[in-house]
């Protein structure tokens, strides 16, 4: 897809989460001359570990977006079963239907050009409330948050308190 | 970068009173492009997308991007009624959202004024309790005078303070507190309303019925063009149009009215209509009106070309529209006959006028300054 056409839908996308922005959530690319890698900040739900945490995340926008999703990497330490090391995040509504890497995906949970920057957002603050672990990313995470919450939990408020320099 | 603050957008809605407009404007644009529909097409699960966005996202996995049914190009067929919706609304928004963002500002004003006048308000009484006797008895009255939209406290006071050397006539009658004219005691309630209305309120609320018409305009469209997609015999575009005429006189009349008779304000037509305060309250515009008449009659020995252009002045928008109900404005507009009259236009409208398609009259529909 010609990337003109990329490029003016994120602008209207941009335009409409600053316009009008979902609770707890903000957006915007990094800087004037690429629209196609944003930074976003996440508040951690209420009511879960990640309350009263901020987590920056980046998302990189392939050429031919809305065809194919974008990439989002949290920039700090998030501790969550579907969270690589590496910040890198595995959630259904990232995945292209094509390209399900675990096979249990249901597709209309998936990628599609109809779903946008807001909703994908959405969907990872409802993820950090609620962990997938069918699919984890992060074995260990997974195991810990299956089998010893408590520990989970605590390790959680740990990291959130580390990145808000507070501990 | 800076173009994504100019790019329109649904929620440009969300700062006017016409927030209720951002899903209409929604619905008119592409899931997939998020702009509005450009070359619609239909699949076949009745999905509508742009030609260009569908024919990519079905080359890319041969999907609806809405509902995930296999789809192919080929059964792609036009949705060209959506096109001609996009059409209009694109033709129509600039100018409703202007009136959207005059109406907010007019809101905006008012609630500072009326602000301004309490701490004003204040401020005088301090200085009149030094020297008046009846000290407590003003600051009561100064409150009351405070609040604009208060009727017959500020009646009642105006009445004790101008009469207090004059003697009332007994002629059964009731002085307005203002203008003194005299009139039966009940029809000074709607006679006041002409002094005590600020005239922004009232500009406010010609803009908002002007807005509602033309969100019910809008709205009649979008019901007729939906309903025709439907139809297993859609109307022919002429009839359409015939429709949206008659919905014009009649629908369109009774939401003008209701909007414009709902707050007590008299009307011209009503029984007990108050002719002389009407007279004064708009003796300027009719002393304006005579007066360009006569100067136009005048100078039939000069040059009438540069008589006009340099004395005449320029009417006042407000008045000229507040003259004529807005759809008849609307309506003369899309029979593309500017100097219609009211009254021709209920009786006479030729069939030629009425068929012309609508897209191109509303052009016409600039704002003027």
């Amino acid at each position: 897809m010609a990337s003109s056409t990329a490029s003016r839908r994120l602008f209207l996308e941009y335009k409409n989460l600053t316009s009008n922005p979902p609770d707890g959530i903000t957006a915007g690319p990094v800087s004037e001359d690429d629209i196609f890698l944003w930074e976003a900040l996440i508040q951690g739900p209420d009511g879960t570990p990640f309350e009263g945490g901020i987590f920056p995340a980046e998302l990189k926008f392939p050429k031919d977006y809305p065809l194919n999703p974008p990439t989002m990497r949290f920039l700090g330490e998030v501790w969550h079963p579907n969270v690589y090391a590496n910040g890198l995040v595995c959630i259904s509504i990232l995945h292209a239907p094509g390209d399900d890497p675990h096979h249990y995906e249901k597709a209309s949970e998936r990628w599609s050009p109809i779903q946008s920057v807001e909703k994908i957002l959405i969907s990872v603050m409802s993820m950090l409330a609620e962990p997938n672990d069918e699919s984890p990313a992060n074995i260990e995470a997974a195991k810990m948050w299956r089998e010893r919450r408590g520990e989970f939990e605590r390790k959680v408020r740990e990291g959130v308190r580390r990145s808000l320099g507070v501990s | 970068m800076d173009s994504s603050f100019n790019v329109a957008d649904s929620s440009d809605w969300l700062e006017t009173p016409l927030s209720y407009l951002a899903p209409v404007e929604q619905v008119l644009r592409c899931q997939v492009c998020k702009d509005f529909f450009d070359t619609p097409m239909i699949t076949s699960c009745s999905h509508t997308f742009c030609s260009l966005c569908i024919r990519r996202c079905l080359t890319n996995d041969g999907r609806c991007p809405v509902c995930r049914a296999n789809d192919q190009e080929m059964k792609l067929r036009s949705n060209a009624i959506i096109q001609e919706l996009v059409d209009v609304f694109q033709t129509a928004r600039p100018i409703v959202l202007q009136l959207g963002k005059e109406v907010k500002a007019t809101r905006d004003g008012l609630v500072k004024r009326a602000k301004k006048r309490k701490i004003e308000d204040t401020d005088i009484d301090d200085e009149e309790n030094v020297d008046k006797p009846y000290n407590g008895r003003r600051k009561t009255r100064s409150q009351q005078q405070s609040n604009p939209f208060v009727v017959e406290p500020s009646m009642d006071q105006a009445m004790g303070d101008q009469k207090d050397g004059d003697l009332q006539p007994d002629d059964g009658l009731a002085a307005c507190p203002i203008c003194k004219a005299r009139m039966k005691e009940e029809a000074v309630f709607t006679h006041l309303d002409i002094h005590n209305k600020p005239e922004t309120v009232a500009q406010a609320e010609a803009e908002q019925s002007r807005l509602t018409i033309l969100l019910h305009f809008f709205i009649s469209i979008l019901i007729s063009v939906n309903a025709n997609c439907d139809s297993r015999r859609p109307r022919t575009k002429r009839e359409l149009l015939h429709e949206l005429d008659i919905w014009d006189k009649t629908q369109g009349r009774q939401v003008y009215n209701s909007s414009n008779g709902g707050g007590g304000s008299s009307s011209v037509m009503d029984k007990d209509f108050d002719g002389a305060a009407w007279a004064t309250s708009h003796d300027s515009d009719f002393q304006n009106l005579i007066a360009r008449a006569r100067r136009k009659t005048k100078p039939k020995a000069e040059d009438i070309r540069t008589t006009e252009e340099s004395n005449v002045p320029v009417p006042e928008h407000s008045n000229g529209n507040e003259i004529l109900p807005n759809h008849i404005l609307l309506a003369s507009k899309i029979t593309d006959d500017p100097d219609r009259v009211p009254q021709a236009q209920q009786d006479n409208v030729t069939s030629a006028a009425r068929n012309r398609p609508v897209e191109v009259p509303f052009v016409d529909l600039e704002p003027e300054d």
